[in-house]
């Protein structure tokens, strides 16, 4: 536990810098305590003596009042009556610890004993005394100032304390009254101030020992908390820090963006995680050198990132300008993996403009995510706004409402035809899943899919769709249907088993599965084992959304598929890039020569259609052929 | 048991107060003699009184015999045959005429005379700081005994 504490201290230089600075000034006052120790001293001497001056007022008084009946001249010289009388009232005086206790007076710059009432070594009136030379300096000072003193005698061992208190005849001091205290005394006293000064001393210590712990435990506490929040990786925030944030950010000042670096396991899988730690490392570089110092980076997952951008004065087409360029910064950098490769990659942003409509952080993180999945969706390096104005339509449903909908049969397909572009002959319907809202609207998969992927309702949610699309297959019996799998669905047995057993040879030909190309799909042996236990089993295999990133020609041959669909990326822009054409070109050759047959989807216009035509794709699905809708609308 | 412990500690305290009063004559002594002769170690040669002290606390006096010495310390004012001036230590009496010097004690503090006739006789300069020590009249010092 020490060791720990003296690490984690270590790391920190305020820590050390507190704690050598607390030690200076204890060794500061422990130097320094002698003028402390003084003021103590005199407080304890005068504390001491106060009552000892009291009372020896009061015997000085007695012995004044007897002096007045003694005749004047005897002054000088008593008779031993006179004396013993004035002797007597000052032996009062001879407290404990007492040693020598006499009047004194100066005649001609000597001093002379005047009354004798010491215990011992007792002098006859007018002996001469040579006093130490510091006690000429308190009697010269009283006889001046004609106020008592106290002398501690330090040069002399053989004396204590001495009080000395001038007497007065008439107004003038007539002798000074000496009561010398022993050694005892003194040493009573430095007891008491050693007492005190050990006390204080180690009431100090205690103290800045104290303020020390307080202090580290403090240190260490904020050390731990700012370790529990940061990323180790990237150094910033991490998905604890949203609980701390959640206290005190005032959520309508910022808007919340959702920002996925794409296709980050690619890079892992192909680069190794050095090269995908160093990329994150770079965006998040990237990234906090072009935000603002009120903007609040979190690394929300893996690749995942939550970033909170301060709403200023600006106007919305500001902030997403501000957002674009980020993007195309990040688009635009080369990542140096050695001295002379690099790598480029892109994000994904969805943003949540509208974070004051929003009850809670959790909420507007949501609706940020769900414009993040329409931008991943859509073909990835892109920005996706969260649309309040379709946000009552498009509003991502609850776990709860999609089980309602599934318990209520509320699931539904509509279909969009594949159509053979050369002979406008519809080929086969692609099945698209809806649900049935209660007031009979239908809702995207968009609103319920993401909400319950890696729950045991999406798997429940695709065999609905495997069983709706059966019976559509078995109500109509000259069409052949497409249903759309994620890597997760072949991975899943129970999914697997039911394409295999359940369903009936002669469906099966009828019934195509489209495997959605995403990064985990060519990752997995275990797919290509799937997906071959498929084909032998009777079903056309078909690879969706090629193009749209993770296309791998290698792949595509292991799998041994029947159709391609090219992605929507690759056909919007055909009739206008010529890049675009070219690849669609080649892919389309390199199918041919395979004998994939190859769809062409987002065929919006005839300008696209055209294109495709001489390029030479057989099959092509958008809204210039037909928008999705129910089956029997086709079939009437 | 606890008798004999509280006899010891009387025994070590008192001697602890002699061994003050000693180290403190002994100084006296010390400056006196050096102050006195002008020699930075002169000679002394002491008659009834512990030589122990003056080898401790005086380490620049040098003991030797009377004949040699430049000073006698004494503890009385008996008279020596070596006509050497003397400093009598602890006791109050100067009637011998080689006594140059008293030290003694009153009320826990140190004092010291000279005598002056003797000084003379041994043709002594007083340095002028101890020229108020310095007597003119015979005899003893009217100290009264204990009560």
């Amino acid at each position: 536990m020490l060791n720990l504490i003296l690490k984690e201290l270590s790391r920190d230089k305020t820590s050390i810098s507190v704690i050598l600075l607390s030690i200076v000034i204890y060794i500061l006052i422990v130097l320094n305590f002698s003028h402390i120790e003084e003021k103590i001293h005199s407080v304890v001497v005068n504390r001491e003596f106060n009552s000892i001056e009291n009372f020896s007022s009061s015997v000085l008084n007695v012995l004044s009042k007897r002096l007045k009946r003694i005749p004047e001249t005897e002054i000088k010289s008593f008779t031993m009556t006179n004396y013993n009388s004035l002797s007597e009232i000052l032996e009062t005086l001879n407290l404990r610890n007492v040693e020598y206790t006499f009047l004194l007076m100066k005649v001609d710059d000597k001093f002379m004993v005047w009354i004798d009432a010491s215990r011992k070594d007792r002098l006859l009136p007018f002996t001469p005394i040579q006093l130490l030379p510091e006690e000429e300096n308190v009697v010269n000072e009283i006889l001046k100032t004609k106020k008592p003193q106290i002398l501690i005698h330090r040069n002399i061992e053989t004396m204590g304390i001495t009080l000395y208190k001038p007497f007065f005849k008439a107004n003038q001091i007539l002798a000074i009254l000496v009561i010398d205290f022993s050694i005892q005394k003194l040493q009573e006293i430095k007891h008491i101030l050693s007492v005190i000064k050990k006390s204080i001393l180690a009431l100090i210590g205690i103290s800045i020992l104290s303020l020390n712990i307080i202090f580290i435990s403090a240190v260490v506490a904020v050390y731990h908390h700012r370790k529990s929040i940061v990323d180790n990786l990237t150094k910033v925030y991490n998905r604890n820090f949203l609980e701390d944030l959640k206290k005190f950010l005032e959520l309508q000042n910022y808007i919340v963006l959702l920002i996925d670096v794409d296709f980050f396991k690619k890079i892992n899988d192909t680069y190794g995680h050095d090269v995908g730690d160093k990329v994150l490392k770079e965006v998040v570089n990237l990234m906090k050198n072009n935000i603002r110092k009120d903007d609040i980076l979190i690394r929300y997952g893996g690749e995942e990132f939550l970033l909170f951008m301060k709403k200023g004065r600006e106007q919305e087409s500001y902030i997403l300008n501000s957002v674009e360029r980020l993007r195309s910064i990040i688009e635009n950098y080369k990542i140096y993996i050695s001295d002379s490769d690099y790598i480029k990659t892109t994000v994904s942003i969805g943003v949540n403009l509208s974070t004051d409509k929003m009850k809670d952080i959790d909420e507007a993180i949501k609706k940020a995510d769900v414009a993040l999945y329409k931008a991943k969706h859509k073909g990835r390096n892109r920005i996706e706004i969260y649309d309040e104005v379709t946000s009552s339509k498009q509003t991502a449903m609850k776990v709860s409402e999609i089980k309602q909908a599934l318990e209520d049969g509320r699931l539904v397909c509509i279909y969009q035809p594949i159509v053979d572009i050369d002979s406008g002959e519809i080929s086969h319907f692609e099945a698209l899943v809806r649900i049935v809202a209660e007031d009979g609207s239908l809702i995207t998969p968009y609103q319920f899919i993401n909400v319950i992927e890696n729950t045991f309702l999406y798997s429940k949610l695709t065999k609905e769709i495997i069983e709706y699309n059966i019976s559509v297959l078995n109500r109509y019996k000259d069409i052949s249907l497409s249903i759309n799998l994620k890597p997760a669905d072949i991975l899943n047995q129970s999914t697997v088993e039911y394409l295999l057993s359940i369903i009936t040879p002669d469906l099966r030909g009828r019934l195509m599965i489209e495997i959605v190309e995403t990064e985990d799909i060519l990752t997995y042996d275990m797919i290509l084992k799937v997906v071959e236990r498929f084909r032998n089993a009777g079903y056309e295999i078909c690879i969706d959304d090629f193009g749209s990133g993770y296309s791998n020609f290698v792949y595509l041959l292991k799998l041994r598929v029947d159709y391609l669909k090219l992605d929507a990326n690759l056909i919007r822009n055909i009739h206008k890039d010529n890049v675009s054409r070219a690849v669609v070109k080649m892919i389309n050759e390199f199918c041919k020569n395979m004998g994939i047959k190859v769809i062409a989807e987002f065929v919006e216009n005839e300008n696209i259609l055209n294109v495709l035509k001489n390029i030479g794709i057989k099959y092509g699905q958008g809204y210039y052929f037909s928008k999705p809708e129910p089956i029997e609308n086709f079939l009437k | 048991m606890f008798k004999f412990i509280f006899l010891i500690l009387l025994i070590n305290l008192s001697s602890y107060g002699e061994d003050n009063l000693a180290k403190y004559e002994a100084k006296i002594i010390e400056k006196i003699v050096v102050d006195i002769t002008g020699k930075s170690n002169p000679k002394i040669c002491v008659i009834d009184y512990p030589s122990s002290y003056i080898q401790q606390y005086a380490l620049s006096l040098i003991l030797t015999n009377c004949t040699q010495a430049d000073f006698i310390i004494s503890s009385s004012d008996k008279r020596s045959d070596y006509n050497k001036p003397i400093l009598v230590v602890g006791s109050t009496e100067f009637s011998s005429h080689d006594v140059v010097g008293v030290v003694f004690w009153k009320k826990g503090r140190p004092q010291v005379l000279f005598i002056n006739k003797n000084i003379r006789k041994f043709d002594i300069q007083l340095p002028e700081e101890y020229r108020k020590y310095i007597i003119r009249k015979e005899g003893t010092l009217n100290v009264k005994s204990d009560s």
